[in-house]
């Protein structure tokens, strides 16, 4: 591991070295980024507020030796600081991503008030042809294409809440991209997670008046899937939606997501987004525990209530400075989320964001809320 | 500002006696598509108390495809945007997705410019979409140019009320436009700058969109290469390829 702590040191060490020439600088790309982030935890059911520190840093490096051939590693690598560590129960282990099947994490330190940790969260060697495309190794394979909520994104534990890795984790899987027509593609991906059964899984994409289609069939984890999804507009609204059904066994009952949005950008940078969700396992009924409610989401738990609704509104209000908001409802549940945010460019390579997130949960007639979180994030990007 | 694009695409010389209005027109319009283009362009969005710089690269094909590459600043590097006929998609390498556009987003500033998703990727066309008349002979940049007034057909869903184009009589460049909304308000004012030859042919390479109403603001397109007629294929203008242009 510690050739890992050197390639780590090196790849950040690049980019403040003098520009390659330019040959060297087409076969090698370096970007990431770096990001401060405070976050405030306000437990108002327990009464326990706590404050933690972030850095954040990730490294994408790219190395095509010819036109074919290409490979790809990225890190990212984390400093936590603060009460966190201590007031989290499993901190540490809550850092592994259980959707992979090799461990290539560590925790460099664990200290009582301090946890750096790396995770090498793509690692994979591409070869390409014209007509097709394999991938070998940790990727992202991102089967979404509706806007806030995706059933069809089957491989990635993925989780709206996590405002700081807009990446999402990576699987470790072989997939291969067969074109079969400028408008149409097939995609067959073999995927295996740690101490679980694989996942395979084919999609079938096309693009046919004016809306993109996908159908998606496979096996996963050991029950039968299939989906569907649509991204198109009705009049100048786009319109999109995705559906997943996975059978059930003697352990787990048969489970449909669906979920369905519209969007809207009005004149002056007004933007509205509307989405509903459909968890056939979602809970439909209060609950006393708030601690019950798992907000672990995933590829199966996309939202813990049966039905879930979105509105956003996001305001350009200069190019620089923009600001929005989110407001999730799951009735009956009677779970309430409100996320309001905004972000400021301060210069071509640093940006500023704030980020709240308020959860309220209503129980006997009374709405509570229950945690609040706020996020100051800054990000230099290179 | 809708017909910015063309504007900005379809500064072309071409030797030739211009016989009436539209002819002009359709002599820049044909040079200006050609089959095709590929440009490098750094876009500089002014505002009174800050800029910023954007490197793109670009590949339009006959008015129908068009895919834009941001290469940077770091935090944009690698969104590409693709359009298809009316379609419009943008991948985000971030998320390794791409995102269909609502036909809604078009007209609203791209990337914080004084340009349009619409302006960059509009399937129009400056020929079939006006009626053209000669106005008067004018010199801008001490060039001999025609000032001709363009205004929309019925049929054509247009934005501007009026274009007024002054083009140059020798090679048929764009020197100067003046774009007017539906009540006769003057909106924007694109100047034409640093005519240089590119690929063989002579065309500005430094380009001024001002909003007039809007005190020290501006967008500037700055050419670093442009090749016109290459040979793409309509199959290079798919989801497939945007995901591998990086």
């Amino acid at each position: 591991m510690r050739i890992v702590l050197t390639i780590i040191l090196l790849l950040n060490l690049y980019f403040i070295l003098p520009a390659q020439d330019s040959s060297v600088q087409k076969k090698f790309e370096l970007n990431g980024y770096i990001k401060a982030v405070e976050m405030y935890r306000f437990d108002k059911m327990n009464h326990m507020n706590f404050a933690s520190h972030l850095i954040h840093n990730r490294v994408n490096f790219k190395w095509k030796p010819n036109k074919t051939v290409s490979f790809t590693a990225e890190l990212r690598n984390r400093v936590f600081l603060g009460e966190q560590i201590r007031m989290v129960p499993g901190f540490v282990e809550g850092l592994r991503n259980e959707q992979e099947y090799l461990n290539l994490q560590k925790a460099w330190i664990q200290g009582k008030d301090v946890v750096f940790h790396t995770n090498i969260e793509r690692l994979y060697v591409d070869f390409k042809k014209r007509n097709w495309d394999l991938r070998l190794g940790r990727q992202r394979i991102n089967w979404g294409i509706a806007t806030t909520w995706n059933p069809n994104d089957i491989f990635n534990a993925y989780n709206f809440l996590d405002v700081d890795y807009i990446e999402r984790p990576g699987t470790d899987a072989a997939s291969l991209h067969l074109k079969t027509s400028d408008n149409a593609n097939i995609e067959f991906v073999y995927s295996s997670v740690a101490n679980k059964k694989s996942i395979v899984a084919s999609r079938f994409s096309i693009n046919k008046w004016n809306y993109d289609f996908q159908l998606i069939a496979g096996l996963y984890q050991g029950v039968f899937t299939m989906g569907t999804g649509w991204a198109g507009n009705i009049h100048n609204a786009g319109f999109k939606g995705e559906v997943q059904y996975y059978s059930g066994n003697k352990q787990i009952k048969n489970l449909l997501n669906a979920a369905i949005g519209l969007d809207y950008m009005f004149k002056k940078g007004w933007y509205v987004s509307l989405g509903g969700l459909y968890n056939s396992n979602g809970i439909n009924s209060e609950i006393s525990n708030w601690q019950n409610l798992d907000l672990k989401l995933s590829a199966r738990n996309l939202m813990p209530g049966k039905w879930s609704y979105i509105t956003t509104v996001q305001k350009e209000i200069t190019p620089l400075f923009s600001a929005g908001t989110s407001f999730v409802y799951s009735p009956k549940l009677n779970l309430i989320i409100w996320m309001p945010s905004i972000s400021y460019n301060i210069s071509s390579t640093l940006d500023a964001d704030l980020i709240y997130q308020s959860f309220y949960l209503k129980n006997e007639g009374h709405l509570t809320g229950v945690t609040d979180i706020g996020f100051i994030r800054l990000r230099y990007s290179f | 500002m809708k017909r910015v694009i063309i504007v900005i695409v379809c500064l072309i010389a071409l030797k030739g006696r211009a016989q009436n209005a539209t002819e002009i027109v359709r002599k820049m319009d044909d040079k200006m598509r050609g089959k095709s283009s590929q440009a490098e362009l750094t876009i500089k969005t002014v505002r009174p108390n800050w800029s910023r710089e954007m490197l793109v690269k670009s590949w339009m094909k006959e008015g129908h495809y068009a895919m834009i590459l941001i290469q940077a600043p770091a935090k944009e590097k690698g969104i590409v945007y693709l359009k298809r006929k009316k379609e419009v998609w943008n991948w985000i390498p971030a998320l390794e997705r791409s995102i269909k556009l609502p036909p809604s987003m078009m007209t609203n500033s791209w990337m914080g410019t004084d340009f349009t998703n619409d302006d960059l990727v509009k399937e129009s066309s400056a020929v079939d979409d006006y009626y053209h008349k000669i106005i008067k002979d004018t010199i801008i940049d001490k060039r001999d140019c025609y000032l001709i007034e363009f205004l929309p057909k019925p049929s054509t869903a247009v934005v501007w009320g009026k274009i007024l184009v002054a083009i140059d009589k020798k090679d048929f460049i764009e020197m100067y436009s003046e774009f007017y909304d539906e009540e006769g308000r003057l909106i924007n004012v694109m100047i034409a700058h640093d005519i240089k030859m590119m690929d063989g042919r002579l065309i500005p390479t430094h380009i001024e969109m001002i909003p007039v109403d809007k005190k020290g603001q501006k967008t500037e397109l700055f050419y670093r290469t442009v090749l016109f007629n290459r040979n793409i294929e309509d199959n290079f203008f798919t989801l497939e390829r945007m995901k591998l242009l990086n």
